[in-house]
């Protein structure tokens, strides 16, 4: 299998918020010896986390709405998006903390506990990131309302939904996020067990 | 459930657009104001948009033989973020340029990248994979294959493509998502969709 990677330069060749490095490499080809040399541009993105709020008594998620302007720029019509607390993983803190710490900012939730599904590649052609996906246990007593760090810009409308009907948003197209469809898909998929693990009070 | 929030983007307010970033791919910044929820609108934010348009993405499946088709390849985002070994196993994908469809684009890349002819497509979602700093927005499907002989080297030289095919029986496929080694969120994405409307898809296919 190939594993080699010749780098013959990078270069960043933008940087302010978000990096844009261009390689010039050559890799190994699985039908033998090394590709012609090439030039690809990558936008460095930190680590970042995604946890759904998930209460196991109630079965009831929380999702957060906000504007993206990705979408906007995207010529979305509504680019207001449904999704689960997400962010990037600061300097030295653990993915962990960073899933507590973003589901606190963004919807005054505490997670007791966490369900991990891994790192994954959000755009791995031409972006480093990769978000890791957890669903965090919380209970969704008194949860909702405006959050989020006003001198960060943010605006997020938090709101509490049975398990049933987020899922059924999700299949209806009304969640187009990867923080949103991630979660919820893994979620439908490992709720049994979750309930069997956190549903005991 | 609450009601979407009241406005779209006629109420947003763009004041300037830059493009400090354009080579094969682009980066604008946004300096824009948004409605706010409680009332009101934002201060003026500056947002950096990687963008990249449309692209489409497919899982081949085979409704007969339960297995799926994955493609395994070198990947630049991997390599940046310093992946020991920078090849991914994913779903075939491709951009969708002006003047395509995703489902005539979804067609012809697994057919390129993974020699599979795909005689149905099952719309599964618009994914944005991360809308907190790229436009870029998949068409995902689920397409009908045979695996039958499916496999081997793939992918078009003067695109630098060298991309390994095989077929995976969905169990085991779906194993290293439940795993957390999924690789790829679009991949884990298709995946999860696909334990979810396995079996109605294989009564409608089969």
């Amino acid at each position: 299998m190939p594993n080699t990677v010749d780098i013959a330069a990078r270069d960043r060749a933008y940087d302010g918020f978000f990096k844009m490095d261009v390689f010039t490499l050559r890799f190994e080809l699985f039908r033998g010896g090394m590709s012609p040399e090439i030039e690809r541009e990558v936008l460095i993105g930190n680590q970042s986390i995604c946890c759904l709020p998930y209460d196991p008594l109630r079965d009831e998620v929380v999702l957060v709405e906000q504007f993206r302007a990705a979408a906007y720029a995207a010529g979305e019509e509504h680019p207001w998006m449904l999704e689960a607390p997400a962010g990037f993983i600061e300097p030295g803190e653990e993915k962990n903390e960073a899933a507590k710490r973003e589901v606190g900012e963004e919807t005054g939730c505490t997670v007791t506990e966490l369900d991990y599904g891994g790192p994954l590649y959000s755009s791995q052609g031409a972006f480093s990131e990769r978000t890791n996906l957890f669903i965090g246990k919380t209970s969704t007593d008194g949860v909702g309302g405006i959050h989020g760090i006003a001198r960060e810009g943010e605006n997020i409308r938090v709101s509490v939904f049975p398990f049933d009907e987020a899922i059924a948003l999700f299949n209806a197209g009304k969640i187009q996020s990867a923080f949103g469809a991630l979660p919820l898909l893994w979620l439908w998929r490992h709720r049994e067990r979750l309930l069997r693990e956190w549903g005991a009070p | 459930m609450p009601d979407p929030a009241p406005f779209n983007r006629r109420d947003v307010e763009l004041v300037a657009k830059e493009t400090p970033f354009r080579r094969y791919f682009q980066l604008d910044i946004y300096f824009l104001r948004h409605p706010l929820f409680q009332g009101g609108m934002s201060p003026i934010l500056q947002r950096e948009v990687f963008e990249r348009g449309q692209s489409a993405c497919c899982l081949p499946y085979d409704p007969a033989r339960d297995e799926v088709v994955l493609i395994e390849q070198f990947r630049p985002g991997a390599l940046a973020a310093d992946d020991p070994r920078p090849w991914l196993i994913e779903a075939p994908a491709g951009i969708v340029e002006t003047g395509e469809t995703p489902d005539a684009v979804v067609r012809r890349e697994v057919q390129e990248e993974a020699g599979c002819t795909v005689t149905d497509l099952e719309f599964v979602m618009d994914l944005y994979p991360s809308p907190g700093a790229t436009s870029e927005r998949v068409a995902m499907y689920i397409g009908r294959t045979v695996t039958q002989g499916i496999g081997g080297i793939h992918g078009l030289d003067h695109e630098a493509e060298d991309i390994r095919v095989f077929t995976q029986p969905f169990e085991e496929a779906i194993r290293l998502v439940d795993a957390g080694q999924g690789q790829t969120a679009a991949g884990a994405i298709l995946l999860l969709w696909l334990a979810q409307h396995r079996d109605a898809l294989r009564a409608k296919w089969t």
